[in-house]
């Protein structure tokens, strides 16, 4: 199963962070069953508008998003009290926390949550030595990663590997190691999933959908199982579903063909 | 068209190497070292801040025009020096402790050495001490900030506080942004200066320096 960790709900976007501090249940109510409809398999939750309102804003925002769907829900947050604030109202199976790095403070922060909820969790190729400036460095990070997991008896098939998206507009370069971290993990770690967050891409340049499916496409074609993105974005559904059928996971294309039949692409 | 224009036109294309032969050929006619950076190069690089504002031009636009404005800046910095011209002003600009993120710092740094300053880059990830203390061994008056995390702002405060603690606050300004940052945000803990974007950093740091 394509991981589709839809990203609206996210209190660093300007309207949303008003919308919520109104406390304007409709609106977030409607994001989360118009996120459902177009095919979201988990709803991402980021209450980090102001880290001393986390808390209670994420208190607030798990209590109405697992109110109004039985998607499982990804907690977005470095904030440990935030994320177990969350965990504590909603924990249904398929829970992802979002994220761990390997840095010792956010190791020493997520890892425990992982494990006493037993969620699954999206790991992000980086560590103390700060973002990855190649593959190598990427891959290092995810060995070790992979190392923790398997001391903590985490099964890889929890995990899901971020290879970290840089934007094409300032770090051109950078594009083709994330996409041979995704492949790494792909051919290594075969039984453990893998992440990215897609729009990071498309920052600096205009018209950012269509850089952001062509991302999509190139990941997936390498190996990627997973993407947090935006699922009422123009297009991107489509895009995903598309390839999806053209690399043989879609069965004589019926998720495709039921998607365009439900008017979902 | 003048070769000052010429200049202005090919770094808003940036088109390198032509601004560097544009430079010397300005130069080799007799034109005033100060008079081809400020006519030529800072002339263009304003150009490319004013439509950024605008988003009529996009990051790599900036990038590739800011490179051009390297190439000039080859040829014309010995010039400069011989003619004892000066830089508007130091700047150091940074991204503060716990942040990683630096397109934005960066872009503020092009956008700064376009139009004159002198700025010293500490990079990422910079503790209230880095920030203070590079101010002091270089002399410079105007501390500029970033930082792209609503965790990591908080950072902004404790340099801020350093600042104070040195009793520093006649002498060294602070300017700060970055995607969560306020103007209410620069009130509240005391900065002298917000700016929303690379290009607007640098009126407030023109403004907050006198030139």
């Amino acid at each position: 199963m394509f991981t589709i960790i839809a990203e609206r709900i996210n209190m660093t976007r300007k309207k949303m962070r008003e919308r919520i501090w109104e406390r304007d249940s409709e609106f977030v109510i409607n994001e989360v069953k118009n996120q459902e409809r177009l095919g979201a398999t988990h709803i991402d939750i980021n209450a980090g508008g102001d880290p001393s309102k986390e808390v209670e804003d994420m208190i607030w925002l798990t209590e109405l998003v697992s109110g109004a769907t039985e998607l499982p829900i990804s907690f977005d947050s470095a904030n440990p009290d935030a994320l177990k604030a969350g965990l504590e109202i909603c924990n249904r199976p398929g829970t992802i926390i979002n994220s761990i790095t390997g840095e010792k403070s956010r190791i020493e922060n997520t890892l425990p949550l992982v494990l006493e909820y037993n969620t699954n969790v999206i790991a992000l190729t980086m560590d103390d030595s700060g973002m990855p400036p190649d593959l190598d460095a990427r891959i290092k990070v995810a060995n070790d990663l992979v190392a923790l997991m398997k001391e903590n008896n985490i099964s890889l098939d929890r995990v899901h590997m971020d290879t970290l998206v840089q934007p094409v507009s300032s770090n051109p370069e950078q594009v083709a190691c994330t996409i041979g971290g995704i492949n790494f993990i792909h051919k290594n770690f075969p039984e453990m999933h893998t992440m990215v967050g897609l729009s990071n891409v498309s920052y600096g340049v205009p018209k950012r959908i269509h850089m952001n499916r062509a991302f999509l496409v190139l990941l997936i074609q390498a190996g990627l199982d997973g993407a947090i993105i935006d699922v009422t974005s123009d297009g991107m559904m489509g895009a995903l579903y598309g390839t999806l059928a053209l690399i043989g996971k879609d069965e004589y294309c019926m998720n495709y063909i039921t998607a365009a039949r439900e008017e979902k692409i | 068209m003048s070769v000052l224009n010429e200049i202005a036109e090919n770094l808003m294309k940036g088109q390198a190497p032509k601004v560097k032969e544009l430079v010397q050929q300005a130069l080799d006619e007799g034109i005033e070292p100060a008079t081809v950076l400020g006519d030529g190069l800072i002339s263009g690089m304003n150009v490319i801040g004013e439509r950024f504002k605008k988003n009529e031009v996009y990051v790599p636009e900036v990038l590739i025009a800011a490179r051009a404005m390297h190439a000039g800046m080859d040829i014309l910095k010995p010039a400069l020096a011989d003619a004892g011209v000066e830089s508007k002003g130091k700047v150091i600009v940074g991204t503060v402790k716990g942040d990683l993120h630096d397109i934005g710092k960066n872009l503020v740094c092009m956008m700064l050495e376009g139009a004159g300053f002198e700025v010293v880059d500490i990079g990422i990830d910079c503790s209230a001490e880095k920030f203070v203390q590079t101010a002091q061994e270089k002399d410079v008056t105007l501390i500029g900030m970033s930082a792209l995390l609503t965790t990591t702002m908080p950072a902004m405060k404790s340099v801020i506080e350093e600042i104070e603690k040195l009793g520093l606050k006649d002498k060294i300004k602070t300017m700060i942004g970055g995607a969560p940052v306020t103007q209410n945000y620069a009130d509240e803990i005391g900065a002298d200066g917000y700016a929303p974007d690379a290009a607007s950093a640098v009126d407030v740091a023109k403004e907050l320096l006198g030139c």
